[in-house]
């Protein structure tokens, strides 16, 4: 049941965004602000302040020539790199995004789903990684055993003279993350 | 500690192509976006490019830092355009979380250091009274929130702004949910005495000014 403290704490908390309030909170909530005038005070206070902190939510002034620049700065990033790691960047950080919770209308694209992808993809790339180093290794100790020429792995070997097989895995950060 | 984050809806139009782009639109782009079609590309930095970056500034209060954080976003999407299915709302969303996670990983990056108590300085361009009201009434905000103790800062922008969850935002800074309550109060209580000359003035009976 809501009284004049309760409100006072979901708005100071939450905002007059009803949608954003914990489940069932804002049972009675109607009727309470049609008979309390105190808590319409409240409430067109909140409303009032919540109106002011969203001129935060405005974007940027960027002067037109900077944001070209960075424009520009950007299409040349792109056209110059390598997008043969596209599946191992496909994360959104260090992080796991999931469906939008209480309160949050998931748009789009399910952020789950998209991890999904990007994380079954890191995970066919770690496949092909372990079957590469596997490869390698197999390859290293082969032409050890056919052809020693200590010579040439004297840079790779252990003190103890034992080769070692070097092999080269990419890490994808996000998925080590997770 | 892992960050964990959801989608906004908060995504208002572009200033520079005044949409942010519908679902259909963007799909198609993306598609190109996929086959290399550098143009495509283009369309989609020029329209999402302010909204990123405001995201991006909002939590780390570094104008170039946000920059480089947009620009990653950004190089995301070209990168895994391939793998990447939109919604009705296009790329957006998708973008936005990026440069939300992107930018929380510099904060954690960061701790230990000083952190930024000012907001940037933002080169303006040439514009109307209404809108040059509307950046100083931003700015006195960009300014209250950049006083507030990092935590409630975050906490704030990540519901506020960004749109997350209660949950969300817990998961995202490490605390509980209670916590992310009494952050969120703190904040607002705070922000709330620091800018009562501004809010106070929309109250009806308020004198015009």
């Amino acid at each position: 049941m809501l009284t004049i403290e309760r409100l006072t704490f979901l708005l100071e908390t939450y905002g007059t965004d009803r949608r954003r309030w914990p489940r069932g909170a804002d049972q009675g909530l109607d009727a309470f602000l049609t008979t309390h005038a105190e808590a319409r005070a409240h409430w067109t206070e909140a409303a009032a302040f919540e109106r002011v902190i969203s001129a935060a939510r405005a974007e940027p002034h960027l002067a037109e020539g900077r944001l070209t620049a960075l424009e520009e700065r950007i299409v040349a990033a792109a056209m110059a790199g390598d997008r043969g790691r596209a599946d191992a960047t496909m994360t959104t950080g260090n992080v796991i995004a999931w469906p939008g919770g209480r309160g949050t209308a998931v748009a789009g694209p399910e952020p789950a789903q998209v991890v999904r992808q990007a994380v079954g993809a890191s995970r066919r790339w770690g496949i092909g990684g372990l079957l590469a180093a596997s490869l390698a290794i197999g390859v290293t100790l082969g032409v050890y055993d056919l052809a020693p020429a200590p010579q040439l792995l004297a840079g790779v070997s252990e003190p103890s003279g034992a080769p070692v097989a070097v092999a080269s895995f990419y890490v994808d950060p996000d998925e080590e993350a997770l | 500690m892992r960050l964990r984050l959801a989608e906004t809806p908060k995504d208002g139009p572009s200033r520079r192509t005044g949409s942010s782009g519908d679902g259909t639109d963007e799909a198609d782009l993306l598609r190109r976006v996929a086959g290399g079609d550098q143009q495509a590309f283009r369309t989609l930095v020029r329209r999402h490019l302010p909204a990123i970056l405001v995201s991006a500034r909002r939590i780390v209060l570094d104008e170039a830092e946000a920059e480089d954080i947009a620009q990653e976003a950004l190089l995301r999407l070209w990168r895994g355009a391939a793998t990447l299915e939109v919604g009705q709302s296009g790329t957006r969303p998708w973008l936005r979380r990026v440069a939300t996670n992107l930018a929380i990983d510099r904060i954690r990056a960061r701790r230990g250091t000083d952190v930024v108590d000012e907001p940037p300085e933002v080169p303006v361009a040439a514009r109307q009274q209404s809108e040059i009201e509307e950046t100083e009434m931003s700015a006195a905000v960009h300014r209250a929130l950049a006083h507030l103790p990092e935590r409630q800062r975050l906490a704030l922008t990540l519901f506020h702004f960004e749109g997350l969850s209660q949950i969300e935002v817990g998961r995202a800074l490490g605390v509980s949910d209670e916590a992310v309550e009494s952050l969120l109060a703190r904040a607002r209580r705070t922000l709330k005495g620091e800018l009562q000359g501004q809010w106070r003035e929309l109250l009806p009976g308020a004198p015009d000014i």
